[in-house]
């Protein structure tokens, strides 16, 4: 059945532009600046997700991308075609809607075959992909029937269907699981990557939750107040944080100042709350170790409380709480003035348990230890 | 909240019975044998059956339908087309049309009818035409309905998603693609609910067509008028309650429609 | 866009400052365009048919009355000097009396609207989901009929062989063969019957949000029914309350059919007014002055009407 759904390569843009350019994108609402100057590659074939609190400007983005709006200033290539100017119907981009959008006058099938028919497909191709898509999608036993009699899993997957049977370039997809509950949402992320790889499509995933963006995209872009904070792989994001905000929206973490003491190499010296800490720093971050006033973190679970290896930062602490929630212990140890936030999983292990009071070596491997620009 | 409130449920019984009471009295008569006079004197129809020899009423039959189908027909082209340009764009003055648009809701009938009559009048003096008669009374009538006519499509186009016209452009429908396969279905319910509300405003309507109607165009309310003045017959109770018969369907077809359409999420 | 020059800037924003339609980028002036052959025909009728007549009755009331029923253009406040009494003998009071009745007149009629709208709001908003549509489909049904029938129904049931003044004959309240028209009485009547949907709507929306917590914290505190009702649901409905009492006051002032049948002489009201002007009368500046008048009470009451429903939903007909 996938003879008419072939992998984007069918009809190949030239290969050597990015599926999506923007750049220096500012886009105004009254004094407020939705977006300002944002600037980003969207790879071809890669699920990319924009992952950002409420009101940070993901959605303008995609509307802007879609041609439902229009920045400023700033410029915007689809496919190496300057694209701003398009309307909206001429753009080789599809969206999900968060809200869905399904025409309510139509049914599921309907719905699907919208965007062919507005191609002016033959009749013969218009049933023949629709089949083909509302078969892949799952909905193929709903056709005849009309939105407000469908679930919203229902809605999601036909509103997605609708969006792929034109096989665009580019599929936007607005919190496309937003409206739905935690279990299903799992399922459909699965799907969703599933569908992703199979069609090779670029996709560019608009979202507020962490898990799913990490859950499903080869790349993401962490936004805040119209800005990229950081644009890289979920590894990336997680491992190496650019700032606080990126390190605190993604995970949870321990964050104190530092003054630098000397680098050698990659290998930096600091000088900490916690004491004397050593840093093995990333090529990118080798700039950062540069200056006076240094930014350091690290996540909870790479702290160490059963004695680490040589080379690490060996502390000593003592043990303030312990909570475990079964598969993890969360505990908090207190070195000096610092309270560091531990998670420890329980492997079963650790022989004896840990109580408040006990006192522990807490070891920070150098490599675990990342620097940030604020 | 009914429990609450044992009385208010036969309160409003009593309230529908005064409300209906005039109509049905008028109806229950139209099948009274008696030529003169309340006294009951037995169940006919008759009275329908002669109603078709009535040349003052069946020429007034006429009038009336033709008046409202012409007038009903433009103001539910100009109405609609204003709704939809409201409602989609904006133009200076906008705010202000809107409340101009409400002027005929408020103002009593007679207003507006011997506003039109001067007009009509001045006109008349200036340029050749206008001689009261159909024409004027269709000019008046289209007045009247375009502000209904807008408000009830308007409201339905608010009840609809705008992101359903972003989606058909994200599917590829142009602008006019766009409004024949989304935008104008969606209206459709409002259209047909504000244009038949508009031709039972022009069927009902006696005092704008009163003061702007000509020797010759006398209209069914028109007729009830000059012969409730002169005392009734039989056969107008008939014609009175064909016409209430005619509205309530109107209104009926309209509730349902807004029921059965209502815009599901 | 630290890297552009100030006119690059400014040449990329005119460029851009084009809006997103429906997907369609368009430039400033397409909006103008586009709403000028939608919306241009219904502005252009209504400014013809409506707001130029309308000024033409403003002119003409300032205008003066020939012996022959003429017209003079010559600028007079006089037909306003005559609505407020002032006659060619001193006090003329025929003028002031038919203005201050139909205030009188439209503000009863809203009293009893009211009165029995407030059930009938309770009731409609206690249904069951499915039977609310049909409930008020019925309020409104009479409102879409012809008020010159419903009027002359009335006249059917006060006449003297009709059901109510046989009742009030055998009641001893009427004299055999008299009927309960023209006059007062049945004026009010109709009247009631006739605006009563009018207040019934706007009620109901306002009944249908109310807050039944706060009706039985007041009971749970001990207040009685009455009570209970004047200061825990009233203040919740007061909205619905105002705007169906404008929506009630307003067109009974102006009415002229139902002072006309079922009322005589004595009970004319701005609308008979009007009517008497432009009909046998023959005085048209008088009768604008008067119509002027009536627009006036209107234009305050929508304004009023606004300022109430601002923020509800506007409750339309039906």
């Amino acid at each position: 059945m996938t003879s008419t759904l072939q992998p984007a390569d069918s009809n190949p843009p030239a290969p050597h532009h990015p599926a999506v350019e923007l750049q220096h994108v500012v886009r105004r609402f009254g004094a407020v600046e939705a977006l300002a100057g944002v600037s980003l590659n969207v790879r071809r074939g890669e699920l990319f997700s924009i992952l950002g609190p409420s009101g940070c400007g993901k959605t303008t983005l995609l509307r802007i991308i879609a041609g439902l709006d229009l920045p400023d200033s700033g410029g915007l290539r689809i496919g190496g075609v300057e694209s701003l100017r398009l309307p909206a119907w001429k753009r080789p981009v599809n969206t999900v809607f968060q809200s869905y959008a399904l025409f309510p006058h139509l049914s599921v099938s309907e719905n699907v075959a919208f965007g062919l028919r507005m191609k002016r497909l033959s009749s013969h191709d218009i049933v023949r992909r629709t089949v083909a898509v509302m078969d892949l999608t799952q909905i193929t036993q709903l056709a005849g029937r009309h939105p407000h009699e469908l679930s919203g899993g229902q809605r999601q997957r036909v509103a997605l269907a609708r969006a792929i049977v034109n096989e665009p370039d580019v599929l936007l997809l607005d919190e496309p699981l937003g409206a739905l509950d935690a279990k299903l949402r799992k399922e459909l992320q699965r799907e969703l990557r599933q569908l992703q790889q199979r069609l090779g499509t670029t996709f560019i995933h608009v979202t507020h939750d962490q898990d799913e963006a990490f859950a499903i995209s080869d790349r993401v872009a962490l936004m805040h107040a119209g800005r990229v904070e950081q644009l890289g792989t979920p590894e990336e994001l997680y491992e190496r944080p650019k700032n606080r905000f990126v390190a605190e929206f993604i995970g949870a973490g321990n964050f104190f100042a530092g003054k630098f003491v000397s680098r050698t190499g990659s290998v930096l010296e600091t000088e900490t709350p916690l004491g004397h800490l050593r840093i093995e720093l990333t090529q990118a971050a080798i700039e950062l170790a540069e200056r006076e006033q240094l930014h350091i973190g690290i996540r909870p679970e790479r702290i160490s409380l059963e004695g680490g290896s040589a080379g690490d930062n060996r502390l000593l602490g003592q043990v303030e709480a312990v909570v475990s929630n079964g598969p993890e212990s969360h505990i908090q140890v207190r070195v000096g003035q610092t309270l560091l936030r531990v998670v420890e999983l329980n492997t079963g292990r650790r022989s004896v348990g840990l109580f408040v009071g006990d006192s522990v070596e807490v070891a920070l491997p150098p490599a675990n230890l990342f620097l940030m620009e604020a | 909240m009914n429990r609450r409130l044992p009385l208010a449920g036969f309160a409003s019984v009593l309230v529908f019975l005064f409300l209906y009471a005039p109509l049905a009295v008028v109806i229950v008569y139209s099948f009274n044998a008696a030529r003169y006079g309340v006294e009951w004197r037995g169940f006919t129809v008759d009275w329908y059956v002669r109603l078709l020899d009535n040349q003052q009423a069946t020429a007034a039959a006429v009038n009336t339908l033709q008046l409202a189908c012409t007038s009903t027909f433009f103001a539910t082209l100009l109405g609609t087309a204003l709704a939809y340009g409201m409602s989609r764009y904006n133009f200076p003055g906008k705010a202000l049309f809107q409340h101009v648009l409400h002027v005929p809701v408020f103002i009593p009938d007679i207003v507006m009818a011997v506003a039109l009559l001067l007009f009509f009048a001045v006109v008349r003096k200036f340029l050749a035409g206008f001689e009261l008669g159909m024409t004027t009374m269709t000019l008046a009538h289209i007045t009247l309905q375009i502000p209904f006519i807008a408000i009830v499509v308007r409201a339905r186009m608010e009840d609809c998603d705008p992101q359903l016209e972003e989606a058909a452009a994200d599917l590829g429908a142009g602008p006019w693609l766009t409004f024949r396969h989304v935008t104008f279905p969606l209206m459709m319910p409002g259209i047909v609910a504000g244009g038949l509300l508009a031709f039972t405003l022009s069927l009902d309507d006696f005092v704008v067509s009163f003061f702007t109607s000509g020797p010759a165009s006398t209209t069914l309310p028109i007729l009830i008028f000059s012969s409730v003045k002169r005392g009734l017959t039989p056969d107008i109770h008939a014609l009175a309650s064909l016409i209430v018969l005619v509205s309530a369907l109107t209104v009926v077809t309209v509730a349902w429609l807004r029921g059965r359409t209502e815009v599901k999420t | 866009m630290a890297e552009s020059t100030g006119a690059t800037t400014r040449q990329r924003r005119r460029r851009l400052r084009r809006t997103v339609h429906f997907g369609e980028p368009l430039p400033p002036g397409a909006h103008t365009f586009r709403a000028s052959w939608l919306c241009g025909p219904s502005v252009l009728w209504m400014t013809l048919f409506l707001l130029l007549p309308l000024g033409f009755v403003i002119a003409m009331s300032f205008a003066q009355r020939g012996d022959a029923g003429e017209i003079e253009w010559r600028f007079t406040w006089e037909n306003y000097a005559r609505l407020l009494g002032h006659g060619a003998l001193g006090f003329d009071p025929v003028q002031p009396v038919i203005l201050l009745r139909s205030l009188v007149v439209g503000l009863i009629t809203a009293v009893f609207c009211l009165m029995l709208g407030l059930p009938v709001a309770f009731f409609i908003a206690g249904l069951p989901r499915r039977w609310k549509g049909a409930a008020l489909t019925l309020v409104v049904i009479p409102f879409w009929t012809n008020l010159l029938i419903r009027t002359y129904g009335w006249q059917l049931l006060l006449a003297p062989e009709g059901v109510v003044a046989k009742l009030f004959t055998a009641a001893g309240l009427l004299r055999a063969g008299e009927a309960l028209y023209p006059g007062w009485p049945a004026v009010m009547l109709a009247m009631v019957c006739d605006y009563l949907p009018f207040m019934v709507l706007p009620l109901y929306a306002s009944v249908e949000k109310l807050d039944w917590s706060l009706t039985e914290a007041a009971a749970d505190l001990g207040a009685g029914p009455l009570r209970n009702f004047w200061h825990a649901v009233l203040p919740q409905i007061r909205p619905g309350i105002i705007a169906g009492a404008i929506l009630v006051f307003l067109p009974a002032t102006g009415q002229f059919i139902i002072p006309d049948l079922l009322g005589g002489a004595k009970v004319a009201l701005l609308g008979s007014a009007v009517q008497q002007q432009f009909g046998a009368s023959r005085d048209w500046p008088l009768g604008s002055a008067i119509a002027v008048t009536a627009l006036g009470v209107m234009f305050l009451g929508a304004w009023l009407h606004t300022r109430v429903t601002r923020g509800h939903k506007e409750v339309g007909l039906p």
